[in-house]
């Protein structure tokens, strides 16, 4: 993926706007995903849902860097927190790492299959870690059958859909007003 | 990464790191469910009743080729009448029909006091054995309140909102109920494995060997924290334990999990048991 071209704003009120503008656009397309991924039926195949949540929040650390991809990540795992049957913070701290992870990418010319394996690593890292601290250490029954009928589904309905939501991001990211994306660190 | 690491940003993300795990901790102590939740909880209602009429009419699009056929025909007929009709009457009139069969549950069981609520989330790591609804505290939910619809149990509410409550339903395997054949009275616990309630079973466990349950008794709760009676499914087929000494029953249950949509929350009964 290649991360909009640093457009130096000498204006800091129109940096400042634009950076409104775009965390509001993220921030507004991270809740979308979230009522998308919660609502019972939508976009189900079977049993399996997209992953929308984690799919974003790499997609936008690939372009807003390390502590944007963690901004963003935390608030869409307190999001998924929010509706599901884990406690709230679990899925907000893997995705905090996930973001700020995949953020140390946004420098770098990424290709779209770079950007699907990227999306594939951070899916295996949130989905095992799912599995193993609610059902693997807590003793649920039939572990094998969880990973094989719940995560492996949702995982791999995940991959398939990240291609879609890698270029969405890309689009968005285009449209929207133009200034040093990936953070400096001062 | 080492001067990622002095930055300013990265302190700001080891804060919220912190927040997150103060938030683990708070949840793990109180199970109560949180602000935001309730801030989101109509959206997502109103979300979800969009998403279930889209998913229905898709859900028709991936049906087999024969019935796409006949489904087809089904769908000009009904495209016919709905050209006739106004689409706020017919949700009038199913609402209607299932208040009507709401208030059976009511007047079969008096003492019952309900909370009416929809499914408005599900959560894709747990299959159909979590689901969220729109009542919560404000309705007089708790947790432990048994949930149901004229055809029998859904599940037990095990987190509780202002607005929203939280279900494990009668295909999470954990969910362990007292639960009894109707006929014999007979009592086990109810349980189950994920690929049994991928087909949409469950299991009623340790029956005693020598009881005479058979397949197609009805299996009902057996009382205690939850309402006595109520319906959880039928009993397709019987097999012996490893042990040699106990049953376990394969059970198809009455209410389907995965596509329920409207709910009641027994918030009281008479005779509950702390």
């Amino acid at each position: 993926m290649t991360p909009a071209t640093p457009l130096r704003e000498r204006n800091p009120l129109r940096v400042a706007q634009a950076k409104t503008l775009r965390w509001c656009v993220y921030g507004a397309l991270l809740l979308l995903a979230f009522f998308l991924q919660s609502a019972p039926r939508a976009l189900t195949i079977g049993a399996a849902k997209p992953l929308l949540l984690l799919l974003l929040t790499v997609n936008i650390a690939l372009f807003v860097g390390p502590v944007g991809g963690g901004v963003a990540g935390a608030g869409a795992g307190f999001l998924w927190d929010l509706f599901s049957a884990r406690l709230p913070g679990f899925n907000g701290l893997i995705l905090l790492i996930v973001g700020c992870a995949c953020g140390f990418f946004a420098r770098r010319r990424i290709r779209p299959l770079a950007a699907w394996l990227l999306a594939g690593a951070a899916l295996l890292i949130q989905l095992l870690l799912d599995w193993g601290v609610h059902v693997w250490l807590s003793g649920k029954p039939d572990p094998v059958s969880a990973l094989w009928w719940r995560y492996l589904p949702n995982g791999l309905y995940s991959l398939a859909v990240a291609p879609a939501v890698y270029f969405f991001i890309g689009a968005v990211a285009r449209v929207l007003p133009r200034h040093d994306s990936a953070e400096t660190y001062p | 990464m080492r001067t990622f690491c002095k930055s300013r940003g990265f302190k700001a993300l080891l804060c919220l790191a912190a927040f997150l795990v103060g938030l683990l901790g708070y949840a793990a102590a109180t199970r109560s469910g949180l602000l935001a939740g309730a801030v989101l909880s109509p959206l997502q209602s109103a979300l979800s009743s969009a998403t279930t009429g889209v998913g229905d009419f898709l859900g028709g699009l991936f049906s087999s080729s024969s019935a796409l056929s006949e489904e087809n025909a089904a769908l000009r007929k009904e495209l016919a009448r709905l050209r006739t009709s106004q689409a706020e009457l017919d949700e009038l009139r199913r609402q209607n029909a299932l208040y009507k069969s709401f208030l059976g549950v009511k007047v079969v069981h008096p003492d019952y006091e309900f909370a009416a609520a929809r499914v408005i989330a599900t959560d894709p790591a747990e299959g159909s054995g979590h689901v969220t609804v729109n009542a919560g505290t404000q309705s007089g939910v708790a947790v432990g309140n048994a949930v149901v619809t004229p055809d029998g149990l859904v599940g037990i509410v095990c987190e509780v909102g202002l607005n929203y409550a939280k279900i494990r339903t009668l295909l999470d395997p954990s969910l362990t109920l007292r639960a009894c054949d109707s006929r014999t009275r007979a009592d086990g616990l109810t349980g189950g494995t994920v690929a049994l309630a991928q087909r949409g079973y469950l299991q009623l466990t340790r029956l005693d060997r020598a009881g005479a349950v058979a397949a197609g008794d009805l299996v009902l709760t057996y009382g205690g924290r939850y309402p006595e009676g109520l319906l959880l499914g039928e009993i397709e087929s019987l097999s012996l334990d490893s042990d040699g000494l106990t049953k376990t029953a394969l059970v198809r249950p009455f209410v389907d999990v995965r596509t329920v949509s409207e709910v009641l929350i027994i918030t009281h009964f008479e005779g509950v048991t702390e």
